[in-house]
């Protein structure tokens, strides 16, 4: 009998776990909301519980929350001040009075304590008292480690007009960074932090996001025939007679952001159990193919080389022309695309934007970097797999451009957005985002990244680096990893994969493309092709003298390679002989210059380093073959197609006459 | 009067001018060469024996293009070279069309040169005035362009869709064109009355008005550059059908045969308004008998 009650026990406690999702993440920060969108005054109320855990090992005294929509509340915030928003966008901010900002107007804690009248905004980054990005709310009472506390509160926003990522226009409205968010508060030994100490960055010009894991479950009022696109799953939705209450969940992730519009056409496709489900403007519905088709192949693609996507739903949202401000941007089970009529089929940008943001629910949510602090773990990361989908997708000389004859690939658009860049040698991928200047944030973050992730991958071999990326996600997803962690995992893995040719592991290439700024520029200067002297002298006889020719190797072939740049990586060099025959040699590339000697039955007509161009980091790809023929046909062809062209401008410029 | 029949008196004239036609197809190639010594230097240095040069050859190569530009400056430091022989170039055929005035019609062989340079030097402030008017009427419809776009709106977060402006820019394109077209038979019927009274600028421009709105030229001009696009359009064609399994050369020689066509429909083009203005005037002379 007990057995059976036993047994009972055990089914009833299997179905209940079955039943619930299971917990990915810590659950740190918890938010229950209610939110009202006024269309009229365009303002957001909201009832926030917010549910948090003190996972340090010390007492808490006060928490930090991001109020995002302060950085738009007028000129003197350090959003602002560290570099104007472009001027299409704030054109009209003045006359519409486009400005926002965000407020707590009460809160309290779970025993009833009002906590509102200490509340005060803080400056953690910078000392612009100016700036109300940070809010601080100092505790009734320390919070105990391991303790909850519940904090419910009231607040209002002012919605922006057109701002960077978020906003409105006309009826479109994409709330992005737009409630009060706890900072995130990390426990000795997470990441750099030596004790407990909060991180709660202020909103920069330059730079994106942070935040704890936790479940959400938001219910949006809206006007009544607005659709509503958001994170998450639809739980339910209710109506009066003017608003409708949409109200979604979502458990296991960082943030929480929403979209609506009374013109948005839902449709939803799958990809296994997954809905994907984009929404676009009527006018662009003829879109919808190509987004549910890249979708499904990045959904696929993901899952088998880094892991499963384990959420229920990944929406889309294809913006309207006048909500290009929000598109492009990556948030927990909802990412914004941007696509303008104007762009040909062949200009893929929709399916780049798609790809890359779904990307990053793997870096940005799932894996969940700091992107402010260490962009390139997210952007760079992403943009290395951004490659990969699009060149397995479309075909790697056609992943990004392929109309009209011309034809561009992802991988080589990225490295050469990088190397025309002014920002080659600017800056190490170890600033914080807001550090980076004369424009190098993009360029060092997003493209110098993806180039020396593939530069890895070329010198590790790319099963190595499948497992490295697979293992780094797999041990780190919802954990908050810091670089240190990822370089941990690349050593472990070469040094069991590669330890032949990388005894100690990696850090010598990450002190140069990480921490350092070198630049990489190997270079072939010529080659020699000697005629061994016949043997002179007493050979065979002690009588005569003798010559006699050289047997089987008359020729001493030399090849003079300079390692142009400060960055030392080992090289290949392929060398090919008159016979047709080519042969590999390698060269470690740490001296300066370096010069192979090779004895050969056979003249070498060229020589060619990186043949298989595993190297992309290498900035001049023009010096790293040379031939021993005079120039090449080519050259010439592609002269008189120059020429040509310009004779035709010239009949041009004329025919006006 | 016959369209065909003027034009193909036009294009007989061509066994009498063609040495002429010839030596300005000539001139543009020496430009064509001019230009591209300084890039042919660069690129010789940059390039000179590497095997990347091979990509060049192998169709468009975006890694291959981008680096070359990297490394050589790309055409920054071209630019003024390449104004300098554009603004030489322009001149030189202010010369040659004010030439062409000089060699309409039937000629006989001989005398041709002599008529050629006669007729530049003497017509060369006409052309040169045509010419800068034409430049001020083509603005003229830029300008309007421009202002119209701008009063329709440009900026994107104003706009419910794009498809407007798309709509906007397509017309705004037929327009130049239509404009352009119309310009150009502007221009051909000043010149043909430069030849009959000198340059007397208003009573040109008065000429010019009443005539050129008159079918018959404007289906004379139609046809004119119909022919040539025909022509380009074909030569366009077997260029990229032949591929890489031509001779080398061959791709080479169909390019400069479209620029030689180009040469040769200017002249054919003003000879061919010039014999309708002819065939039309002596029509008139029969009517008045
Ligand atoms: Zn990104």
């Amino acid at each position: 009998m007990k057995l059976y009650w036993f047994l009972f026990f055990c089914f009833c406690v299997s179905q209940n776990l079955i039943a619930q999702d299971p917990v990915l993440s810590p659950r740190i920060a918890n938010y229950k909301m209610h939110i009202e969108l006024d269309a009229d005054t365009k303002k957001l109320s909201g009832h926030t519980i917010l549910r948090w855990k003190n996972t340090s090992n010390n007492p808490i005294e006060y928490l930090l929350f991001h109020l995002y929509y302060n950085a738009f509340k007028n000129s003197e915030s350090t959003f602002f001040k560290e570099g104007s928003i472009p001027e299409f966008l704030s054109s009209d901010i003045d006359e519409v009075c486009g400005w926002s900002w965000s407020e707590i107007t009460s809160i309290k804690d779970q025993e009833g304590n009002d906590l509102t009248p200490n509340i005060h905004h803080v400056q953690p980054d910078d000392q612009n008292t100016e700036d109300q990005t940070v809010l601080k709310v100092p505790l009734a009472y320390s919070l105990a480690p391991g303790e909850e506390i519940v904090l419910e509160f009231d607040w209002e926003a002012k919605i922006p007009k057109t701002m960077p990522r978020t906003g409105y226009n006309k009826e479109y409205y994409f709330f992005a960074q737009w409630f009060p968010k706890v900072g995130v508060y990390e426990p000795a030994g997470m990441r750099y932090s030596t004790e407990g100490q909060w991180n709660c960055h202020q909103y920069h010009a330059n730079g994106e996001y942070y935040a704890d894991f936790g479940n959400y479950d938001v219910s949006l009022r809206v006007p009544k025939g607005y659709t509503v696109a958001s994170t998450g799953s639809l739980k339910e939705k209710t109506e009066d007679s003017n608003t409708e209450t949409w109200r979604f969940t979502q458990n296991d992730v960082i943030d929480f952001t929403w979209s609506t519009s009374p013109h948005f056409v839902e449709t939803t496709e799958w990809y296994k159990d997954v809905a994907i489900k984009f929404y676009t403007y009527p006018y662009k519905t003829d879109y919808t193919k190509r987004y549910m088709e890249i979708m499904k192949f990045c959904l696929q693609y993901m899952e088998e080389h880094v892991g499963p996507y384990p959420y229920k739903t990944i929406s889309v949202i294809d913006p309207p022309v006048h909500g290009l401000f929000t598109g492009g941007m990556e948030y927990p089970t909802i990412i914004s695309s941007l696509s303008l009529k104007f762009f040909p089929e062949g200009v893929k940008t929709l399916e780049t934007l798609a790809a890359h943001e779904f990307i990053h629910q793997y870096f940005m949510q799932m894996v969940a970097t700091h992107e402010m602090e260490e962009a390139w773990m997210d952007e760079g990361i992403t943009t290395y797999y951004e490659g990969k989908i699009l060149n397995a997708f479309f075909g790697e000389k056609c992943s990004t451009i392929d109309q009209f004859g011309i034809t561009v690939g992802n991988k080589e658009w990225n490295r050469t957005e990088f190397f025309n860049s002014s920002a080659i040698d600017l800056a190490p991928n170890t600033l914080k985002s807001y550090e980076y200047t004369n424009g190098s944030y993009g360029p060092t973050a997003y493209n110098k990244t993806a180039i020396w992730l593939e530069t890895l991958e070329g010198l590790v071999g790319a099963e190595s680096m499948a497992e490295i990326m697979r293992t780094y996600f797999d041990r780190w997803k919802f954990k908050h990893p810091c670089r240190t962690d990822f370089l941990d995992v690349v050593d472990e893995i070469v040094l069991s994969n590669n330890k032949e040719q990388f005894p100690n592991g990696m850090q010598w290439y990450f002190d140069q493309v990480l921490f350092g700024t070198a630049v990489c520029d190997y270079s072939i200067e010529h080659i020699e092709n000697e005629i061994l002297e016949p043997k002179r002298g007493f050979l065979n006889t002690l009588d005569n003298c003798t010559e006699e020719e050289q047997e089987g190797s008359p020729f001493i072939c030399s090849i003079f390679i300079r390692r142009l740049g400060d960055m030392k990586l080992p090289v290949e060099i392929e060398v090919s002989y008159e016979d047709g025959v080519k042969e590999l040699y390698t060269w470690d590339g740490q001296n300066k210059s370096h010069e192979l000697k090779i004895h050969s039955s056979q003249k070498i007509i060229s020589a060619t380093l990186d043949p298989e161009f595993k190297l992309p980091i290498d900035k001049n790809l023009i010096n790293n073959s040379l031939s021993i023929s005079s120039k090449s046909k080519a050259t010439s062809t592609f002269l008189s197609e120059i020429r040509s062209g310009f004779q035709h401008v010239l009949e041009g410029i004329v025919s006006i006459i | 009067m016959n369209i065909i029949s003027t034009y193909n008196n036009a294009i007989k004239n061509l066994a009498t001018v063609w040495p002429i036609l010839a030596f300005i197809f000539f001139v543009n190639c020496l430009f064509g060469y001019v230009f591209i010594s300084p890039l042919k230097a660069s690129l010789d240095e940059t390039i000179g024996k590497s095997l990347f040069a091979e990509r060049l050859g192998q169709g468009f190569d975006y890694t291959a293009l981008t680096e070359i530009l990297r490394e050589t400056g790309g055409l920054s430091g071209l630019s003024s070279w390449l104004i300098g022989l554009a603004l030489l170039y322009f001149l030189w055929n202010i010369f040659t069309s004010a030439g062409f005035l000089g060699i309409l019609g039937p000629h006989s062989k001989l005398s041709i040169w002599n008529k050629f340079y006669q007729a530049g030097s003497k017509y060369f402030l006409s052309i040169l005035t045509i010419t800068f008017f034409s430049i001020f009427l083509f603005s003229l419809g830029l300008l309007a362009v421009g202002v119209i776009l701008q009063a329709l709106g440009l900026n994107l977060l104003q706009m419910e869709t794009e498809l407007a402006l798309i709509r906007n820019i397509k017309l705004a394109v037929v327009f130049l064109f239509v404009w352009r077209f119309l310009i150009g038979i502007f221009r051909d019927h000043c010149k043909l009355d430069v030849i009959d009274n000198g340059l007397a600028f208003w009573s040109m421009i008065k000429n010019a008005c009443k005539h050129f709105l008159s079918s018959h030229y404007i289906l004379l001009a139609f046809f004119n550059v119909a022919i040539l696009a025909l022509f380009l359009i074909l030569l366009f064609f077997l260029k990229s059908s032949l591929g890489e399994f031509v001779l080398f050369g061959t791709i080479g020689l169909l390019g400069q045969l479209s620029i030689f066509l180009r040469v040769v429909y200017r002249y054919i083009r003003i000879n061919s308004f010039h014999a309708l203005k002819q065939s039309k005037l002596s029509h008139d002379i029969e009517n008045e008998d």
